[in-house]
């Protein structure tokens, strides 16, 4: 695999330099570039058993992470810009340490490599939760626009890719796994997301009939990456591991090469105040199956089986002051816990209807809101209804999920002195009975040093075991932070 | 005789021929209507006013400008042009042509006066007269012409920063670039193929500050005047999310300005109601160095012009300043205050949920660029004031006079005593702001949500 991946890197790299120098790009003039980043210290206290039962009355100081995290991006300027083109390299780098791990003995137990060397990749051990040094994101673009007035961007390398419109659900949004090995879900999409190496290409054409645009997204993933937690071993769990004490949880990977990789497809088409797309995609289900084969000997594996999906989503520009916005997606096998499985697995797999609508609307008081400044409150509000085909919810046997579900968000910010503190208000009501809340503010006095406080807790009905919230009312999170951007 | 008169008109007839050649001028009498203002405003070059001579300036400046100088904060130097401030002939010959051939339509759009239909292309002013005392729609008119003035240096971009200023100094910064085409009023004169319908596009891409930096906005503003599309590049999202044209008011990334401030008014004519309310002389600001000269923009290798930005935007925030005694961090020490003739236009936005309430426009009758803009809320209740200021770039050898962006523009909000300053088209801070005037980079293919994006990260 790592000889696949090195011979992949040099050929992009032959091929940009190809380009650069070829008889119509051989006008590159010079490379302009821009470095800009930051440092900061983020420290998070977890109160042990929820704001429920008291606030702030049973805690821990769970990370004290200081992170640099810089963008290099590299644009060539042509003399005269040459149809083919290179035309961005983009790199970002994260590394950090985090001091909780040498200020606490209460991880000692979890070793570096919990499954010794050579096993999977994604195992995280504690060396990787300690220090950070990851090359997150590295990407070139290649573009060509056509005379014909279509614009076609390949983007070969590590990077994220984003589908849908939902904002706290992930309907479509299917190609990034996500990296919860050091924050929670209602951080910054960026970093919750774990970029992964991508062949893509987009080609968009130009406007016909009504139509503004239509596009084509395909994807080539040859990176099996799953859903990635902190390190969860027998002996004891990292802040963010999946929290099975005495028991390993180890991922059972699918192999990354190129002959058994993910794909994904997007159609997007835009014609007056709508715009619509619709999506494919073929994969490893990046969350995890929990199978129990080997729970005898004290291990539980994380299955990723291979799944399908097929997707809509749309949003609609109203004359009438709002932003309307949905998703509609069917997954064909998503894995759901279920003891009564008789190939003893623990785990089946179900078809998975889901459906979220949206509406965006800013509201405007006669000068803003207090201190606003004229801004207006930016809202958003979102149902969201997921089914479970072919499912009969058990008490014992099948509580992880219900055969419907709904769930309801709301979104509020807005920006008070001008612009310098940005209060965001984040809740998620599930319909079992589980209420989760995320409230934040960043301040930046004059853009470059900022101040971040966050707080998410939950509440409600703890044996609602088929809630996807249910296990965040045990642990609500304080979250301080400061940095300095450059 | 005969003999005689001929030699005369030929002598005439080229005397007149080398003005032509060496001025790009299309207003013979700029200069005495500059003397008239000067005499009107009873100032005279060289003059200057402040808290101690308020009075002098009562009546020249918009009421808000007049209480910042009494208060102490602003200082007013007079100056003079040296030149005439308004489009060059070849401009003027497009628009003149266009005289009787358009006409407002219901929606306040541009029609053809002959069959009532919406144009699908015009050059130059399509209102090149204006009788603002007995048309009612002369705003509408004055503003379409404002519309089309903006297109005059084709497709541009510019890099702008914006600052973020509080009474206590310069707070923070950010830096971008604007991508516009114009498919109206082509610099050649030429239609280029239309077949989305548009009147331009325009595309804004942040650069810095790190948090906000991959963002990006794009829009493209229809040709029968209806809501312009307009969607945003997330970079934390990695997506493209449609805005409500609403979001026109609500501030830009938190700074005093909102997206239709940008050139005083940068949203569809359409989409207001103007009412102009008199017509009369003023002082407006203007850079020192535009006082004596246009930018004489460089042609570039691939196609285009590029302003030299080579001279420096300085505030009362600079501590070259701290020790003036009349003075505010947003005051601009950088220009002198000139006599302009100005149309005051009323606005009002026909959207019921826009943010601003009523606006007024101090709109140059000869540039036709908007200098002033008063902004009141909802409730009736005085806001915030713009202190606009337009490059003039001088590019095509001389030929060509256009007034596509900022030099500056100074955002009061009054009620928090609070400013921003966008700024371009010269150095700020060491940093080299540019325009790319008639620049080929800029072609409708970029205009694309998917193309936005890949602008991002």
């Amino acid at each position: 695999m790592r000889r696949g991946k090195r011979l992949v890197f040099m050929s992009v790299l032959i091929a940009l330099l190809s380009i650069a120098f070829t008889g119509t790009g051989f006008c590159f003039l010079n490379l302009d570039y821009k470095v800009a980043g930051h440092v900061m210290n983020q420290t998070v206290i977890r109160d042990l058993d929820g704001f429920q039962t008291g606030v702030l009355n049973d805690t821990d100081v769970i990370q004290v992470r200081n992170e640099l995290k810089f963008d290099l991006t590299m644009r060539p300027k042509y003399v005269i810009e040459p149809n083919l083109r290179l035309d961005k390299v983009f790199i970002r780098y994260r590394g950090a340490y985090d001091a909780i791990f040498d200020l606490v003995n209460r991880y000692n137990q979890i070793p570096n490599s919990v499954r010794g060397a050579g096993n999977s990749r994604y195992d995280l051990g504690l060396d990787d939760v300690i220090y950070e040094n990851d090359l997150r994101e590295a990407f070139a673009d290649i573009a060509y626009q056509s005379s014909g007035g279509f614009f076609t961007n390949m983007r070969l390398g590590r990077q994220i890719v984003q589908w849908g419109e939902a904002g706290l659900f992930n309907v479509v949004n299917q190609v990034n796994p996500q990296d919860l090995s050091i924050v929670r879900n209602f951080q910054n999409p960026e970093d919750l997301a774990a970029p992964i190496w991508i062949g893509r290409m987009d080609i968009s054409s130009p406007p016909f009939g009504m139509v503004n645009e239509l596009s084509l997204q395909l994807l080539y993933i040859p990176d099996n990456r799953p859903t990635i937690f902190g390190p969860n071993y027998a002996g004891g769990v990292a802040p963010y591991g999946l929290g099975v004490p005495g028991v390993n949880v180890y991922q059972n990977d699918v192999s990354s090469d190129m002959g058994n990789p993910q794909f994904g497809a997007r159609v997007g088409l835009s014609a007056g105040r709508i715009k619509t797309y619709f999506y494919y995609f073929d994969g490893f289900y990046n969350n995890p199956a929990l199978d129990f084969s080997d729970i005898g000997i004290g291990t539980i594996w994380l299955d990723h089986p291979r799944y399908q999906m097929y997707g809509v989503s749309f949003n609609y520009d109203s004359p009438r002051g709002f932003i309307l916005r949905g998703e509609g997606a069917l997954h064909d096998t998503v894995p759901f816990t279920d003891f009564g499985d008789l190939t003893g697995r623990g785990y089946t797999g179900h078809k998975v209807y889901e459906a979220l609508i949206g509406v965006d609307r800013s509201f405007f008081s006669t000068y803003g809101f207090p201190g606003a400044g004229g801004t207006p409150l930016s809202t958003s509000f979102e149902v969201h209804y997921k089914h479970v085909d072919d499912w009969d919810y058990d008490r014992v046997l099948r509580n992880g999920a219900k055969e419907n579900n709904y769930g309801v968000t709301f979104v509020a910010n807005t920006f008070f002195m001008h612009g310098s503190l940005l209060p965001v208000v984040a809740l998620w009501y599930d319909f079992h009975g589980v209420l989760l809340t995320s409230l934040s503010a960043d301040y930046t006095p004059n853009g470059l040093l900022f101040f971040k406080i966050a707080i998410s807790s939950s509440y409600g009905n703890k044996s609602a075991s088929y809630s996807p919230i249910v296990s965040t009312i045990n642990s609500s999170e304080v979250s301080l932070g400061i940095g300095y951007r450059f | 005789m005969t003999k005689k008169l001929l030699f005369e008109v030929i002598v005439v007839a080229f005397i007149g021929l080398f003005f032509v050649q060496t001025s790009i001028a299309v207003n013979p009498n700029w200069k005495q209507e500059q003397e008239q203002g000067f005499k009107e405003l009873g100032v005279k070059p060289g003059e200057v006013y402040n808290a101690e001579n308020w009075q002098g300036i009562e009546k020249a400046l918009p009421r808000s400008v007049v209480e910042w100088v009494k208060k102490g904060e602003f200082t007013i130097k007079i100056g003079e042009m040296k030149y005439d401030y308004s489009p060059d002939k070849l401009y003027e010959g497009w628009s003149m042509a266009n005289k009787g051939k358009y006409a407002i339509g219901d929606r306040d759009q541009v029609i053809l006066a002959a069959s009532g239909k919406a144009p699908d292309y015009i050059q130059g002013d399509p209102f090149p007269v204006i009788d603002w005392k007995n048309d009612p729609k002369a705003g509408s008119k004055i503003m379409h012409n404002n519309s089309l003035r903006k297109m005059m240096g084709g497709s541009t971009m510019y890099e702008f920063g914006v600052l973020w200023v509080s009474d206590q100094g310069l707070d923070r910064a950010m830096y971008a670039e604007n991508y516009l085409y114009y498919l109206w009023n082509r610099p050649d004169g030429k239609p280029v193929p239309n077949p989305q319908k548009v009147k331009r596009f325009e595309m804004t891409c942040i650069k810095e500050p790190f948090d906000l930096s991959g963002a990006a906005m794009l829009y493209h503003y229809w040709l029968d005047g209806s809501p312009e599309r307009f969607v945003q590049y997330i970079p934390a999202l990695r997506r493209v999310k449609k805005m409500n044209v609403t979001d026109r008011s609500s501030p830009f990334f938190g700074t005093d300005f909102s997206n239709d401030d940008t050139q005083g008014y940068a949203g569809q004519p359409e989409s207001m109601e103007w009412k102009v309310k008199e017509v009369k002389h003023i002082l407006i600001a203007m850079p020192k160095w535009l006082c004596e000269e246009p930018d004489i923009c460089e042609k570039l290798p691939g196609g285009g012009w590029v302003t030299p930005a080579k001279h420096k935007l300085e505030f009362g925030f600079d501590p070259k300043y701290k020790n003036e005694k009349y003075n505010i961090p947003w005051m601009p020490w950088c220009v002198n205050w000139v006599p302009r003739k100005v149309y005051v236009i009323g606005q009002y936005a026909k959207d019921p949920y826009y943010a601003y309430g009523d606006q007024e426009i101090w709109v140059d009758v000869d540039s036709n660029m908007v200098f002033y803009k008063i902004v009141w809320d909802k409730s009736g209740e005085y806001w915030k004031t713009l202190v606009l200021t337009f490059n003039a770039e001088s590019w095509e050898n001389g030929n060509r006079l256009s007034f596509n962006a900022q030099a500056f523009y100074v955002n009061v909000d009054d009620k928090t005593h609070h400013a921003s300053i966008a700024l371009g088209n010269q150095i700020f801070n060491n940093r080299e702001l540019k325009a790319y005037i008639n620049w080929p980079k800029n072609n409708p293919r970029i205009f694309k949500d998917e193309y936005m994006a890949t602008m991002g990260r």
